[in-house]
């Protein structure tokens, strides 16, 4: 540009690179046009998509551009308006005129020179007519009259220097006249004109003119030149010289001015042109510099929210206040982690310690509910749901009054905390299939606010039924005892009465008597039997384990009721092996086929179907996870189980028959719990929902393997047993 | 905008051809190791250039004449290159176009015509032998092997002695733009020189 400017404005070895300067700049102009175009369509894009940071990078952008356009656009205008007038200012109509008034008279004394010059050559060509050589001198002289720098040449028409005159002293012919001008001077007679003369110090002019005689003679026609050439007076000269060079320089200068604007109107577009550009493009680099450290806080920011606690680049060295606001955000971003990183540990403490209680809970055979404060339901454990026999999960967040079940005793848990840390109380309620369901309900006050409750219920049905019968049999070894010593003696008395009086009294008396003597033996002999089966029940005596195989064993009880033609017994199959005590297991199969003929003895078409099945052993179970379990089901079509006998129907002296002691479901519930296996009266609508009427015992125990295991199983059982 | 460009050139390219032409180059040995060049130039200057010659702007032509060794693999050798530039003004005051070869005034003459041919007519330019060998063995060789060489002469007017702001215009203006075109000149070996 600078280049471009000066070879604008002066003349110098710059005026060879002129065209390769405005080609440059014109390239440079555009190049740095496409660079600024694409930065700037790029920036628009940007900025219309919505890019962070954009805004403000063309807010900036663009006062950048103003500041750096507005004036260059000013100051080119004016310079373009100045540029115009001053140029045009040089060229005014006076100096013109006044040049060329100049030149016209330098014409005029040249050619007042000239015609002076071509006079006296005419002059001395007649005077000298008829004169001899010796004469022509003497004319000459008189006409040269002194006068300076004047050459005379006589020469005749063939070229023969007749006499000559010259100015300088060294030279005595003064030069020959040119063969043109000659030429020119036959044709017209005369011939003048002005030309330039090199000295060796300055440049010169001299008028050379020539006139031409004729004249026929005796010899035939006699031709003669003269030729007069005169110096132009130096001053004179170099006043023409001068004007000449001012005349071309003005004049070259006055058909140069298109050019000249041209060029200064190119060098300052071009300037422009360069300015403009290189102001947008660095009011669009600086902004995007300026914007750059916001875009990369942006993006980091946004990082930080998607979890990346990268720090972003920071030069300590440099202070600007940018720079310091990515350092605090570094700061920040690694409290933040700092902060996560301890959340997350003590999260997954958290975890770990949930996790241990959920575990504790889950394996907790009574059931938790955790309340809020409204009483609502917020967790509970896996026990929960298996005593209520209730899907819980759909439950949450539902008010206790309001569930299933448990709600029942509502009141008297909120009452209850109401003023106290704990409460704990026995409570009486129904599953929602009816069964009775004894619980021992607690509920305690978790400290804290919102207050939250927890409520702990077992269902102690069972061990109130244990504890039934445990009282029962205590009461039965005693009642046995103290009821079987007397019975004897009773009997004997009778019978011995029976003898002494009978011959004694007359025949009807003695009806009587006999009469009355059999029926005290008989209620007696019934009175012993049930003494013994409740000290049966109350001593059995501990079971014997050995392997069993069950299908072997309903074989071997089939004879005993091969009358009964409603039993269908199960198909013969593989080997079944259990680890029981077999006088004890024939003894509850044949109270389960016993309760079971009670159960459709009413029953016109009645029917009783064993049924010997092995299950598949299922994760839940405790130590025989790994086992089958085999399960020999009682079933019948007799009228079913009540609800409100299903919860005792293993207690001792309960029974729903009219008949019977009410031990033989507490005997088979004793034996099979003994011998590590379980047994479950239902109805058979339960079991197996949609079937028929009915009801269906089960016994299950853990099936042996194979027949290898069974002496070792044996073996450990006895030791355990023994 | 090729169009646009291509437009205006098109015509004045046409004129030019016309304007200036070439006749008669020719390459003379006058004598052992002296040729000479000389060459008729007819040109009709256009009316712009005219302007500016009145005007008293210098027009310099330069006649150029190369001898080269061509070279398929490359820019041909240049054995032999001159240059000579004469200098057509015009004199206001004394209304008289002069001529002048380098710093010598060869004429002054108030005819444009005679000026001209003064100024673009070549006569007897002397060759100058390159440094390496001497002007009769350059020239044996380029007779001997007349297609393995390149001679070629032209005159055209530097537009870059023009003063700067018609050099602006001669960036534009075809009619600063006075060249013909490059001829091989005719070679005329010893003996028969007809040197005047």
């Amino acid at each position: 540009m600078l280049l471009l400017a000066s070879a604008s404005s002066s003349s110098s070895a710059l005026d060879e690179v002129y065209p390769w300067l405005i080609g440059a700049s014109i390239a440079v102009a555009l190049v740095m046009a496409g660079l600024t175009v694409g930065v700037v369509v790029r920036v628009w894009r940007r900025f219309r998509r919505g890019v962070f940071g954009t805004r403000i990078m063309v807010r900036l952008a663009i006062a950048f551009a103003l500041i750096g356009v507005v004036p260059v656009a000013l100051v080119s205008f004016v310079s373009a308006q100045f540029l115009a007038k001053t140029i045009d200012s040089w060229f005014s109509h006076g100096v013109n005129v006044a040049l060329e008034s100049g030149v016209s008279l330098g014409r005029a004394s040249l050619e007042s020179l000239q015609s002076d010059a071509l006079s006296k050559a005419r002059r001395l060509v007649i005077s000298i007519e008829d004169s001899s050589t010796g004469q022509m001198i003497g004319t000459i002289e008189k006409l040269v009259d002194g006068r300076e720098g004047v050459d005379v040449l006589v020469m005749s028409g063939s070229g023969a220097v007749l006499a000559s005159r010259s100015a300088r002293l060294g030279t005595l012919v003064p030069e020959l006249p040119p063969a043109e001008a000659l030429n020119r001077a036959r044709v017209s007679r005369q011939f003048v004109a002005i030309e330039p003369t090199q000295s060796d110090s300055e440049k010169g002019l001299q008028v050379r003119a020539i006139a031409m005689t004729s004249r026929v003679s005796a010899q035939g026609e006699e031709t003669r030149f003269v030729q007069w050439v005169e110096q132009v007076p130096a001053a004179l000269a170099k006043n023409l010289e001068t004007l000449n060079e001012g005349v071309r320089d003005y004049d070259q200068l006055a058909l140069g001015k298109q050019g000249i604007r041209k060029l200064y109107g190119a060098t300052l577009l071009l300037t422009l042109l360069l300015a403009f550009f290189g102001a947008l493009l660095t009011a669009v680099l600086l902004s995007a510099w300026l914007a750059g450290p916001l875009r990369q806080l942006e993006r980091a920011t946004k990082a930080v929210a998607s979890g990346d606690y990268r720090p972003l680049r920071y030069d300590p060295a440099s202070g600007d206040e940018l720079n310091v606001l990515v350092g605090s955000f570094n700061e920040m971003t690694a409290q933040l982690n700092e902060a996560r990183e301890i959340a997350q540990r003590s999260r997954l403490r958290l975890e770990e310690s949930n996790l241990f209680l959920q575990q504790v809970l889950g394996h907790l055979s009574a059931g938790v509910m955790i309340m809020d404060a409204q009483w609502r339901l917020l967790d509970f454990n896996v026990s929960a749901e298996r005593i209520l026999s209730l899907e819980l999960r759909e439950e949450r967040l539902r008010s206790l009054a309001l569930l299933p079940v448990l709600g029942s005793c509502s009141d008297q848990l909120t009452r209850g905390l109401k003023d106290k840390e704990e409460v704990q109380f026995q409570h009486e309620t129904f599953q929602e299939n009816g069964r009775a369901l004894t619980l021992l309900v607690s509920g305690s006050r978790l400290p804290g606010s919102p207050a939250q409750y927890v409520v702990i219920f077992d269902d102690i049905g069972e061990l109130l039924s244990a504890q039934r019968s445990r009282d029962f049999a205590e009461m039965a070894r005693r009642l046995a005892h103290e009821i079987k010593n007397p019975l004897t003696p009773i009997q004997l008395s009778a019978e011995r009465l029976e003898r002494r009086l009978l011959e004694r009294l007359g025949p009807e008396d003695a009806e009587l008597l006999g009469r009355s003597t059999r029926t005290i033996v008989n209620q007696v002999t019934a009175l012993k039997a049930m003494v013994d089966e409740f000290r049966n029940y109350a001593r059995l005596p501990a079971p014997n384990p050995e392997p069993v195989d069950l299908g072997r064993l309903l074989k071997e009880i089939y004879p005993l009721y091969g009358n009964d033609r409603r039993i269908q017994w199960p198909a013969e199959s593989a080997p079944i092996w259990v680890l029981v005590d077999r006088a004890q297991l024939i003894q509850v199969v044949h109270n389960l086929i016993q309760n079971a003929q009670d159960a459709i003895a009413d029953q016109v078409s009645g029917e009783i179907r064993l049924l010997l099945e092995t299950l598949a052993g299922s994760k839940s179970g405790d130590s025989n996870e790994k086992q089958g379990r085999v399960r020999l089901a009682v079933i019948d079509n007799g009228p079913g189980i009540s609800a409100e006998a299903q919860s005792r129907l293993f207690e001792p002296y309960f029974t729903s028959k009219t008949k019977g002691s009410g031990l033989g479901l507490a005997i088979v519930k004793k034996i099979v719990e003994e011998n590590n296996g379980s047994v479950t009266l239902t109805n058979r609508s339960e079991l197996w929902p949609g079937d028929e009427a009915g009801a269906v015992a089960c016994v299950e125990f853990a099936k042996l393997e194979n027949a290898a295991d069974n002496s070792a199983v044996t073996s450990e059982k006895q030791r355990q047993y023994g | 905008m090729i169009v646009l460009i291509a437009l205006p050139m098109a015509p004045s390219r046409a004129n030019e051809t016309e304007s200036v032409r070439l006749s008669r180059p020719a390459l003379t040995a006058i004598a052992d190791n002296q040729w000479i060049m000389d060459a008729d130039v007819q040109v009709t200057l256009n009316s712009v250039l005219i302007d500016a010659l009145k005007r008293g702007v210098s027009l310099v032509f330069v006649a150029e004449l190369d001898i080269s060794r061509k070279r398929w693999y490359w820019f041909n050798e240049k054995l032999l290159g001159q240059i000579r530039s004469t200098r057509l003004s015009y004199h206001a005051v004394t209304q008289q176009f002069r001529v002048s070869l380098g710093e010598q005034q060869i004429l002054a003459s108030p005819y444009l015509d005679e000026a001209l041919a003064a100024a673009l007519n070549v006569r007897q330019w002397p060759l100058v032998a390159p440094s390496d060998m001497t002007l009769s063995e350059l020239m044996q060789q380029v007779m001997k092997n007349p297609d393995g060489y390149e001679i070629r002469f032209r005159t055209r007017l530097d537009s870059g002695q023009l003063p700067r702001p018609l050099q602006v215009n001669a960036l534009t203006n075809r009619d600063w733009n006075l060249s013909t075109d490059w001829v091989k000149p005719r070679l005329m070996p010893q003996p028969s020189g007809q040197g005047q």
